[in-house]
């Protein structure tokens, strides 16, 4: 199998998005209409349509004899109002991953000032907890990054408190620690700290 | 989703919380003749901004704050800016993609700070935004709002519910105590003293059970009460007393 290439280079076309708005143009759909419309390879098309059919939001008419001119046809029948596309596994089931993240990133720019357990608490829903070592790293990595000022040093027993910079709110989408210890912002579409290069 | 069981992990029990999120959910699943606003008001430190990202955290709302120096085009721009949607040029092209990406998302939009636009007059932008978008809004905003708003009568007329913020009560000290201390027991009569000593306000309990967390921490103890804590000072917001 293919490493699965760092999210700062793959182009945003080849993503989930790009095939989720051909299948809502055209509501029914050959693999072969999404490959052309968004030059996806064929095989992460019918990848992301087990995804979708699992999770019920597509149907799929399979001829007795497929063939290249008896393709499977696939029907859109549910999120058709869905602007971003639905986030499901393989099996249908919704992904929890990144939900975390991005309720935090939107509960920074709430609160203005914070710890990392006013941020875990603030931040937790019923469908997603966030555990305050979550809030801690993600901080961390935020400040390193110039998202966030320091308030206050931790030290002994006392907690240390950021101030998130509101001019450096670059949008809806939270930005992510990669694991090759970088920070990616997807609102702005690039790297914005390497842990060897620094903030950029 | 209207029903939901408050768990102890998150901020959902606390009385302003529930009260927003329970109107906003009433907007959102409002029968089509009824109006799609809903205002939350009350003092500052009361826990509006706590049940905003609640609030916001649940629907996935697009939440923005103003500024008492917005203009019309700045608060535009900053609700495009919060969907992620490239500005178009003018004010109306503004307003109109604003009304497309909600309508398209359905998502909610919860407007902070509502008083800087009212005194601005920048509120019929909002009322457009709601026209052209049908999406539920949830505006929050200081005591005066409502009465502010009245100037407004073809804004006014929009608003499902106007919810006055409750002070702080006994369940929802205790409850902060509990959210906020892993492995320290504040006893019940220190919680009721922080209660009293912080009149009302969401803000000031929190800063006073963390310095007796902080208290409790210098001195390795596992649960604190009241004769433990003595006669030291809680944080209550007035300015000090000058003692000559």
């Amino acid at each position: 199998m293919m490493a699965l290439k760092p999210i700062d280079k793959t182009r945003p076309e080849e993503r989930r998005q790009g095939m989720w708005s051909a299948m809502r143009k055209r509501l029914t759909f050959t693999v072969r209409d999404i490959y052309w419309a968004t030059r996806v390879e064929k095989e992460t098309v019918r990848d992301f349509l087990v995804c979708l059919e699992n999770a019920g939001y597509v149907t799929c008419c399979r001829p007795a004899q497929r063939g290249p001119k008896n393709p499977n046809k696939y029907t859109l029948v549910r999120g058709l109002e869905l602007y971003e596309p639905p986030r499901v596994r393989r099996d249908g089931t919704p992904v929890t991953q990144g939900n975390a993240r991005e309720n935090m990133w939107r509960t920074m720019r709430i609160l203005k000032e914070f710890s990392a357990k006013d941020l875990a608490i603030n931040a937790s829903t019923e469908e997603c907890i966030v555990a305050e070592i979550d809030a801690r790293d993600y901080l961390h990595h935020l400040a390193k990054a110039g998202y966030l000022a320091v308030t206050r040093q931790g030290k002994g027993g006392v907690t240390m408190r950021y101030r998130f910079i509101q001019q450096r709110y670059s949008g809806p989408k939270a930005p992510k620690v990669q694991r090759v210890k970088a920070i990616y912002d997807p609102n702005l579409g690039r790297v914005v700290w390497t842990s060897a290069g620094g903030q950029s | 989703m209207t029903n939901h069981t408050p768990s102890v992990n998150t901020v959902a029990p606390l009385a302003n919380v529930s009260l927003a999120v329970t109107a906003l959910e009433r907007a959102m699943n409002r029968p089509a003749h009824l109006p799609g606003m809903v205002v939350l008001y009350g003092p500052s430190g009361w826990g509006k901004s706590t049940a905003a990202a609640y609030t916001a955290n649940r629907h996935r709302a697009y939440y923005i704050e103003c500024k008492s120096v917005w203009t019309r085009k700045a608060t535009l721009l900053a609700i495009l800016h919060e969907m992620g949607v490239p500005a178009p040029k003018t004010i109306s092209d503004m307003a109109d993609a604003i009304c497309a990406h909600l309508a398209t998302t359905q998502r909610p939009l919860i407007i902070d700070e509502m008083d800087h636009l009212v005194d601005k007059k920048a509120v019929e932008i909002i009322r457009d935004i709601y026209e052209g978008s049908g999406a539920p809004i949830l505006l929050i905003g200081e005591e005066r709002l409502p009465k502010k708003l009245e100037r407004w009568e073809r804004f006014h007329g929009r608003i499902l519910d106007f919810i006055p913020a409750q002070p702080a009560d006994q369940d929802d000290a205790k409850h902060l105590a509990k959210l906020y201390c892993s492995g320290l027991t504040i006893g019940d009569d220190l919680v009721e003293a922080i209660h009293q000593a912080s009149k009302g306000s969401v803000r000031r309990i929190c800063v006073n059970i963390e310095r007796v967390q902080e208290e409790a921490r210098a001195r390795g103890l596992n649960t604190i009460s009241l004769a433990d804590w003595g006669k030291r000072d809680f944080f209550t917001g007035s300015a000090p007393a000058r003692r000559v």
